[in-house]
């Protein structure tokens, strides 16, 4: 037998870092970003259709539209976002998310910033931002989502700092929509009032703004970030100076 | 930046851990105190490291990661740290450039595939304008990570006498823990890895300087990749 190459502990802390990395990227891509870390960049200013009163503006809240291929029956996947950055509506729609007619082509996925069709209850809190309509239309009829393919829908909000949600007002298919209604949503980490929700009916989609502070403790309304950061960064910073002044003690009372 | 020597433990991690023992034996019975020493300097900077993290996000507020400020003054308090554990950054060395740009293109590599191959994911991006104090605020956090994780921390391990790939996980449990309040679970696999990743260009190039690099080239894509 020949002699065991030794492996140096670099090699195989790289080996191993590699190979993990392909296991994760493989197992479970992380969604973008972070890749590893990051810091989001700062957002463009919301742009609304109906700016509030003393809100300047230069650009109109933009649409967006997209035509999915019809394969075998099945609409391809699709991904279509305003042109804001970070965009103000996004909507992903994974490989049969239509019912389509036979013999149809393509799919027309639309987002379009509107007017409120309908006032939203008082109940469901306060639009915080657009209104986006979202159809699907095979030539001009509307298709439907497909069952057990929901839709997602992103949204981004106004950077109110409050609790957002997602209300949607279901597309009936005839001249009368239905009601608002409330849909489950989950925020996106890392990017502030943006929103997510899957959805098995399309329509008016918005985010509402539901009275309560996204920070505990804050009255409804209001933030109490102003006062978290008046308390937590003094006693942070005085127990990092505390940590910092041990370190520089073992370290002089010692030979590093 | 080419820094600390890396190996089994330097020359003077038995002097060291004696006088770590001195100090805490005035709370500690001496053989505890023989035992708790070594730990001494990693756990202080832990625990400082939970504190930035607990910094940054009280001054990020609901901007979340997009807060110049929180991000700054994390990586002021992680080189605080690192600089008061004595770490000091080392001179900058082709060889060290060359790790990290090693180091860089492995991090990237599935990303740009993916980025090339696949329907775009949500979009998070930012206006182009935002570009340039992005890029200074994320290397700052990315160097000042890499100051105290690869630096600081798997120095003050390997001196107290921690096995190389002990020193390698700690840092990197470290290093997918600290991000986890700021962008969820869902990236706590693929940054272990990647700290594995990282703490083996540490043993390698022999410094903190080449996962910098490569920490700090991978971050700087995701204004491209997303």
């Amino acid at each position: 037998m020949s002699p065991t190459r030794r492996v140096s502990p670099a090699t195989r802390t790289l080996v191993a870092g590699a190979a993990l990395i392909a296991a994760a990227w493989l197992l479970a891509p992380a969604p973008a970003p972070p890749l590893y870390d990051g810091l989001s960049g700062p957002a463009q200013a919301y742009v609304y259709v109906s700016p509030p009163p003393g809100y300047h503006q230069t650009q109109q809240a933009s649409p967006a539209t997209k035509s999915l291929p019809v394969s075998s029956g099945a609409t391809q996947a699709a991904f279509v976002t305003t042109d804001e950055l970070p965009p103000q509506a996004q909507v992903l729609a994974g490989e049969g998310a239509f019912t389509v007619p036979a013999g149809t082509t393509s799919v027309a996925l639309t987002v379009t910033p509107v007017t409120p069709p309908q006032p939203l209850p008082a109940a469901l809190g306060a639009f915080d931002g657009n209104v986006y309509r979202i159809e699907a239309t095979a030539g001009s009829a509307p298709v439907p989502v497909a069952t057990g393919h929901p839709i997602t829908v992103v949204l981004r909000g106004p950077a109110t700092g409050k609790t957002a949600a997602m209300v949607r007002l279901p597309d009936t298919g005839t001249s009368t929509p239905g009601a608002w209604e409330s849909i489950k949503s989950v925020p996106l980490g890392s990017a502030p009032d943006m929103i997510s929700a899957n959805t098995d009916r399309l329509g008016w989609f918005a985010m509402v703004l539901t009275g309560t502070s996204s920070t505990s403790g804050g009255s409804p309304g209001g933030s109490s970030g102003p006062n978290l950061v008046a308390i937590v960064v003094p006693v942070a910073a005085v127990v990092l100076a505390a940590i910092a002044a041990t370190l520089l003690l073992l370290r002089r009372r010692g030979s590093w | 930046m080419q820094a600390e020597a890396v190996g089994a433990g330097p020359p003077g991690g038995a002097a060291t851990a004696q006088r770590d023992a001195g100090i805490v034996a005035s709370v500690l019975s001496p053989a505890a105190a023989r035992r708790a020493a070594p730990l001494l300097t990693p756990l202080l900077l832990l625990a400082g490291l939970a504190i930035a993290v607990t910094l940054r996000l009280a001054i990020g507020g609901n901007a979340g990661t997009s807060s110049p400020a929180a991000g700054g003054s994390f990586a002021a308090a992680l080189l605080l740290l690192a600089a008061a554990a004595g770490w000091r950054p080392g001179r900058p060395a082709a060889r060290t450039a060359a790790w990290g740009i090693a180091g860089a293109t492995l991090l990237l590599a599935a990303p740009v595939l993916l980025h090339l191959r696949t329907t775009p994911a949500l979009h998070l991006g930012s206006p182009a304008a935002g570009f340039p104090l992005w890029a200074a605020v994320i290397t700052l956090v990315a160097v000042a990570e890499e100051a105290l994780l690869r630096g600081a921390l798997m120095t003050a391990l390997l001196r107290g006498g921690a096995r190389p790939q002990g020193a390698v996980a700690v840092a990197a449990v470290a290093f997918a823990l600290l991000h986890v309040p700021l962008y969820g679970w869902v990236v706590l696999p693929l940054d272990l890895a990647v700290g594995v990743w990282l703490g083996g260009l540490r043993l390698r190039s022999g410094g903190a300087g080449a996962p910098a690099v490569a920490h700090t080239l991978a971050d700087i894509a995701t204004w491209w990749l997303r």
